[in-house]
């Protein structure tokens, strides 16, 4: 799996190159926002961690208050 | 830069989405064609075996005409299906395919046992198909893999072949996983398969015959119906396209073909109490073989042929009906039919279903009309007075 | 203002949101249990209900002419609020994206590619719809046309060869459940698929239609997709009765059964073909949306070069968040709902309302 995301995120050089080309900062933060997140995502998928999911988390409160089917 | 990307894409694309994982070489599969399930001498224990074909390539010039070297059986004894199938892969050097599965057979022991049990596997698992037929086999159903054909590459093939055949007359001989399951997840429905047995007659070109239906009350077998029933059955259930019956009579033999047999069923209520059903059987028939009734003029046959079948189908289906309601078994789709139309009656009769059922008085109504006499339009006497 | 420059004709616009509903052909699964063999009694009731908000998004496209979603949310909220809201909105379309492009591997898997590793189907998904994304929303649409005709001709196929197993009978009985399965199977529906529709709220000031064409091909698309929609249940119910809540994908199961000869037979892969091209279409759409929104939260100019990472954040949320179907089926079927509503039907009646009592309107529209 980690392969896998170390190809995407060599294919991914396509954009930072111009980004680093025109030292465009604001878009490689806004980059940076959306890669550390997935490489955090990446490590837990590979350790076969499973996160439960926002909404599931919002059920799980809206059942709390009796708001559910 | 794009044109980096775009070799990179399709390089990964033809590395990552043709298959390299999902690679299946056809002489590393052992292509099942038809499964068996008896019950072992083991308790609680089945015998499992698989039927395939050879796979192997032809060599140019000479070909084997010999039946054995066609297919190949395997067997095991598990506790399910699905242990059976990890068992045979684990042992044989092929991997079973069950995606050209053509036929469940089931003996008759497991029938009368538990279908759904084995049946759980082909509707959960991803690699077989839920319009494989099913049907029960008197005795063992390993019997059915040992028979010679002439006609076709193994018998499975040949059962699979006769039933396609058959149920284009009659379609309520083909029974599918699927429709077995629809069946018995259906609300005042009871289900019947076919069944067969296997002609132990070595003279014999054809090696298995069908004998009529078993019938199911949920998962399991209660009885079997056979020649007459079966008959009954078929005119009852309606929507068939051919079948026919020979009836004898005191003036002679007549042979008829039913075409195009429909029925209507109507509930008679009483209180919101369904106490009588009338069952209007509308058959177009064709006398196809006709002996005796010499004394009789072409208009006085006709009258007399149409209340021969009448009554012949009055008979017949009363009898079939009553057969049903002794086993307490709606296999008509009475009770399914007050549930499509009359759910909130239904409500009320769910629980008590199989009684009630078997409490209906029935009145069938035969509406037959003779279409034709064949090619010849008097009775055939040769030598007879004329 | 709007980030990207390119724009469709009326009739991409209306063609892309039948595709869009057609691709949803595979989510009859989340109603099926519910509402069994009543699904298509409620997939009519659930367009019903829908089209007011049918409506109210061609009005708030005409009261803001050049604006998305987004920008209309920020001008009416002011640049703090309305970027908190839009955040909002982001994690809903990235939700809503993960959870299609779980669909789309889940379906591969088990019709397709069963052994091959999930991470593989996720990237090479992600990578084709980037690929269409960077490109521009003219290259995303152009083939919504082909994409729609064959999708309805393949649908309308099924329907003729299946027409000897199908059992008129397995349609009823209707009106046996408890209310409250309605209610859940029309809110389940207005929420997935109908309510998705929210996110050409985005593509909008990219089209170039007028007043009453925004109503005509909004309504149209909605309702031709609807259709499409209620044809495959109703055929999958006709065929499958019983048995039709039993299945993750019953449409699949449905199209198995065709058997006209013996060479007519087996022909599921053509229903997988064209699930795969609508549900690539589908996702890509939601992934430029996705992207647009980013780009619009955070005032870029240009909105390519953050695809590729966005993209790398949907590979690796879609397999950790969307953990098994049974956990998805189970959020879609009664979390989701009232969440997605929230965001699709009642948040954008309340910037319309807002809109009309303090006559709030794009620049273009005052000047009129």
């Amino acid at each position: 799996m980690i392969v896998i995301g170390v190809i995407y995120l060599l294919i991914m050089i396509m954009d930072f190159y111009p980004i680093i080309k025109h030292k465009k900062v604001k878009h490689l933060i806004i980059n940076l926002m959306f890669i550390i997140p997935g490489l955090i995502f990446l490590f837990l998928a590979a350790k076969g961690i499973i996160v439960k999911s926002w909404i599931t988390i919002i059920w799980e409160f809206l059942k709390s208050l009796g708001i559910s089917y | 830069m794009k044109k980096i990307f775009i070799l990179v894409f399709l390089l990964l694309c033809s590395l990552f989405l043709v298959g390299c994982w999902d690679a299946r070489e056809i002489n590393t599969l052992f292509i099942v064609t038809g499964i068996a399930i008896d019950k072992s001498k083991q308790e609680g224990f089945f015998d499992v075996s698989v039927i395939g074909i050879k796979t192997s390539p032809s060599r140019g010039g000479s070909q084997s005409s010999d039946d054995k070297d066609k297919k190949i059986v395997l067997k095991t004894t598990t506790r399910s299906i699905r242990d059976a199938f990890f068992h045979l892969n684990l042992n044989y050097d092929r991997t079973l395919y069950l995606q050209h599965n053509q036929i469940v057979i089931f003996g008759e022991d497991v029938a009368k046992d538990d279908l759904h049990r084995h049946l759980e596997f082909f509707v959960r698992s991803e690699n077989s198909r839920m319009e494989t037929l099913m049907l029960i086999v008197e005795g063992r159903a390993d019997e059915v893999f040992k028979m010679d054909v002439k006609q076709e590459q193994n018998s499975t093939i040949y059962l699979f072949t006769h039933i396609q055949t058959i149920s284009r007359r009659v379609k309520h001989y083909k029974i599918s996983v699927l429709n077995f399951i629809a069946n018995l997840l259906t609300e005042g429905f009871h289900s019947v398969i076919p069944i067969f047995a296997v002609n132990k007659n070595d003279d014999d070109d054809m090696p298995i015959n069908m004998t009529g239906f078993a019938v199911f009350r949920n998962n399991k077998m209660i009885a079997k119906i056979t020649d007459l029933e079966a008959l009954g059955f078929v005119l009852l259930k309606g929507d068939v396209k051919n079948t026919n019956r020979t009836i004898i009579s005191y003036d002679g033999m007549v042979s008829f073909d039913f075409d195009d047999i429909k029925t209507k069923k109507e509930i008679i209520y009483k209180d919101n109490y369904p106490i009588k059903i009338k069952i209007t059987i509308e058959i177009t028939a064709r006398v196809e073989e006709l002996l005796g009734f010499e004394k009789y003029s072409i208009q006085d046959l006709n009258r007399e042929l149409h209340n021969i079948v009448q009554q012949e189908i009055i008979n017949v289906a009363t009898q079939t009906f009553k057969y049903f309601q002794e086993l307490k078994v709606d296999v008509f789709g009475i009770g399914l039919s007050i549930y499509q139309h009359h759910p909130k009656k239904w409500n009320n009769l769910r629980n008590d279903w199989d009684n009630i059922f078997a409490s209906l008085e029935v009145e069938i109504n035969p509406k037959v009309v003779i279409k034709d006499y064949g090619q010849i339009v008097s009775i055939y006497n040769p030598g007879g007075v004329k | 203002m709007t980030i990207a420059e390119t724009k469709i004709s009326g009739r991409q616009f209306m063609y892309s949101i039948i595709c869009f509903i057609q691709a949803s052909a595979i989510l009859n699964a989340f109603i099926s249990n519910i509402t069994y063999q009543e699904s298509w009694l409620v997939v009519i009731f659930a367009f019903i209900i829908f089209i007011p908000s049918v409506f109210m998004y061609g009005a708030l496209i005409n009261r803001f002419k050049d604006k998305n979603l987004i920008q209309i949310i920020i001008q009416i909220f002011g640049p703090v609020l309305g970027r908190i809201i839009s955040v909002i909105y982001l994690i809903f379309f990235l939700s809503i994206t993960m959870f299609n492009i779980t669909d789309l591997t889940d379906i591969t898997k088990t019709s397709m590619l069963p052994t091959t590793p999930y991470i593989i189907l996720v990237m090479m998904c992600i990578l084709i719809t980037a690929w269409a994304v960077r490109s521009g929303l003219r290259v995303l649409t152009i083939y919504s046309k082909m994409y729609v005709f064959l999708a309805s001709f393949i649908i309308i196929l099924s329907i003729i060869f299946l027409f000897n197993v199908i059992e008129s009978g397995n349609l009823f009985p209707i009106f046996s459940l408890p209310l409250k399965k309605y209610v859940q199977g029309i809110h389940i529906l207005n929420a997935i698929p109908f309510g998705e529709l929210v996110v050409f709220l985005l593509i909008a000031p990219n089209v170039q239609m007028n007043k009453k064409q925004t109503y005509k091909y909004f309504f149209l698309g909605a309702s031709i997709g609807a259709f499409s929609f209620f044809l495959t249940v109703l055929r999958d119910i006709s065929v499958l009765g019983e048995t039709f809540g039993m299945f993750v994908f019953p449409s699949l199961v449905a199209f198995r059964l065709i058997r006209i000869t013996e060479a007519i037979t087996r022909i599921e892969i053509l229903f997988i073909v064209i699930l795969i091209i609508l549900l690539i279409f589908k996702i890509s759409i939601l992934y430029y949306v996705t992207v647009i929104t980013v780009s619009q939260i955070f005032n870029l100019k240009k909105y390519k070069n953050i695809v590729l990472s966005v993209g790398f954040f949907l590979m690796t949320a879609a397999i950790v968040l969307s953990a098994n179907s049974i956990q998805h089926t189970l959020a879609a079927q009664n979390g989701a709902p009232f969440i997605w509503v929230t965001l699709q039907i009642i948040f954008p009646f309340i910037l319309l309302l807002i809109s009309l009592i303090f006559n709030i309107k794009s620049p273009k529209e005052e000047s009129k």
